[in-house]
């Protein structure tokens, strides 16, 4: 050991020399290897997608790649399939948003206060989190199977409805079943952060309120919601994002259909890629949803204010 | 401080019971439909209790099917991109954490933007160039992929960790004669090891969990995953749901263990970490 550490010692006296291991160098070799590999596989596709978007490539027809200028673009904005896909990413978001905010704020005020058994609580009620979109798939789409599937059981049962519904099998009700899913898994994600938000508000500030005689409700929305805002908005902004990008919960429970009245801007893309092995036209959509999507992040860096707060 | 009455109390419960019932109700369907004989499974009235419970639906998956390839796959793949995604975290993260100097903020924003790029969009790009590279169908892909879309996400989290770790520790070390990356792994890096067992759990949910470059870049059966594998019993028109929903119930084991052991710090990491950014 001892041999080892003089010998360690030499090294670190011989590298002190290099001009490359400078102290003020220090930290732009640690951080090297990450964003290397960022930049390398972020910024190559990003180029590649936006190269490929004008040129005729199917992976069927190698021999046959050409640029064909605007051709995959026209392609996909006179395709009604898109249309369908770009209101239903719409709605997807919309819905799955919503109503997971909501009741993650509810399990979130749930647990503030601390209760006998609250960590084995938390630990059982965030379970969905670790599950992954594939298998929630699966899960619900079993449960909302039209003969045999458990949601319809439980609502003859409560008298809800009279006869089942085939919800993945037909358009109207299509997105029920894998909105429900995200929202089932999107839920633990806002109890975490609205939870941990919650407690970062200091007592004194309750203390001051109930001396003056605020009632709950006036507390809820004169000092919670004030207090914790940028918590709530950081999360919304940014959770709205990865459930547009999230595709895979739908892709297993419906693959688009019936009749592809359940595909998103994702899942399309998807099928582009993977099923008509169409990639010009898969990267001209891949070029839309980051249009979409960095007007969107402009967005969510101003209203979050990312100066200030990134600073860490 | 706060008076509670005994109706908000009931309330409290109430709310309690019904996420409680909300968060296992999927995973309780699974496991009973997994333990009836597949006929069973398509029978009206349905059984909220297997009437005949049976093992077979597990013995036929693992025994009839690749299915432990395919659980063997998943395994080195999310181990080896969760360990690789650690490291590249420990070292980025140290230096966002530790230093000041030009460019961070941009590298930090950098990592924030990653997070905003959809995965199917990688996607093509990605197969052409794992294609040429001829790594197309072999777990390398995998490995690569997993790893470069979590070292953003784990690196910010990381951050929070080495946060609450005091410069001093490492300061001393380094008096002591310890080369400042020595001075990290012998020093810092035991400290903050709960949040980097936190960080890896995170990493390797995220690998084992993933579906869409699996499909698109897994074709033969012997480096196949467990998504894609058990794509190939959605796909059939008429799904055994008591093989799959067996399959299903051992996917979801290592990813819920984890996941319940290490929980605390995983909240911790996050709130940390990913709410500032």
């Amino acid at each position: 050991m001892k041999g080892e550490d003089s010998k360690l010692k030499k090294d670190v006296k011989v590298r002190k020399k290099s001009p490359l291991l400078k102290e003020s160098l220090v930290p732009y070799w640690f951080i090297l290897p990450a964003v290397l590999l960022v930049v390398l596989f972020y910024g190559y596709p990003f180029i590649k997608s936006l190269y490929m978007s004008f040129m005729n490539y199917n992976l069927v027809m190698e021999h046959n790649i050409y640029f064909n200028n605007f051709e995959n673009y026209k392609g996909i904005f006179d395709d009604p399939v898109f249309g369908k896909a770009a209101v239903n990413t719409l709605i997807w978001v919309f819905y799955s948003l919503i109503i997971q905010f909501i009741l993650g704020f509810i399990l979130a005020l749930l647990l503030w206060k601390p209760f006998k058994g609250r960590n084995v609580y938390q630990s059982i009620v965030f379970i969905p989190w670790a599950v992954s979109g594939f298998l929630i798939g699966i899960m619900f789409r079993w449960m909302f199977n039209a003969q045999f599937g458990v949601i319809n059981d439980l609502l003859l049962k409560l008298g809800l409805i009279q006869e089942n519904i085939p919800f993945l099998s037909q358009p109207s009700t299509v997105m029920i079943g894998p909105i429900a899913g995200a929202i089932w898994y999107g839920i633990p994600f806002f109890a975490i952060m609205i939870l941990a938000a919650l407690q970062g508000i200091p007592n004194e500030i309750f203390e001051a309120a109930e001396m003056d005689g605020a009632s709950k409700m006036t507390r809820f929305w004169k000092i919670i919601v004030p207090f914790i805002k940028p918590t709530l908005l950081v999360t919304v902004l940014l959770r709205a994002i990865w459930i547009f990008n999230s595709a895979d919960i739908i892709y297993v429970m419906t693959n688009g259909g019936p009749a592809n009245s359940s595909h998103t801007l994702a899942t399309y893309l998807f099928q582009k890629a993977y099923t008509a092995l169409d990639f010009g036209s898969a990267s001209a959509i891949a070029v839309v949803i980051i249009i979409f999507l960095a007007i969107y992040t402009l967005i969510y860096l101003t209203v979050s204010k990312f100066e200030e707060a990134g600073d860490f | 401080m706060e008076k509670t009455t005994t109706s908000e109390k009931i309330l409290k419960i109430i709310g309690l019971g019904i996420f409680l019932i909300i968060a296992i109700f999927p995973i309780y369907w699974l496991l009973v439909t997994s333990f009836k004989p597949a006929k069973d499974s398509v029978t009206i009235p349905i059984q909220y209790w297997p009437k005949n419970f049976t093992f077979e639906n597990y013995a036929a998956v693992w025994s009839t099917t690749d299915f432990p390839v395919f659980f063997k796959n998943s395994l080195i793949v999310a181990v080896t991109a969760g360990i690789l995604t650690v490291i590249l975290a420990i070292f980025a993260g140290y230096s966002l954490s530790r230093f000041k100097f030009k460019g961070k903020n941009i590298t930090l924003l950098l990592f924030l933007v990653t997070q905003m790029i959809p995965i199917v969009v990688l996607i093509v790009p990605l197969f052409i160039l794992f294609r040429n590279l001829g790594l197309i169908d072999t777990l390398y892909s995998l490995i690569i992929s997993y790893t470069i879309i979590s070292v953003p996400f784990c690196t910010v989290m990381i951050i929070g960790f080495f946060k609450r770790i005091p410069n001093a520790i490492e300061e001393s070390a380094m008096v002591d004669g310890c080369s400042r990356v020595e001075a990290l792994f012998r020093v810092v890096v035991p400290v903050m090891l709960p949040g980097i067992v936190a960080t890896f759990v995170f990493a390797f949910i995220s690998a084992w969990n993933e579906y869409f470059f699996s499909l698109m870049f897994i074709n033969s059966e012997a480096v196949k995953t467990i998504p894609v594998g058990i794509n190939m019993f959605i796909q059939k028109v008429d799904v055994n749901w008591g093989r799959m929903t067996a399959a299903g119930a051992i996917a979801l084991v290592p990813a819920v263990i984890l996941f319940v052991f290490i929980q605390k710090y995983l909240v911790q990491g996050l709130t940390a970490g990913a709410v500032k950014g």
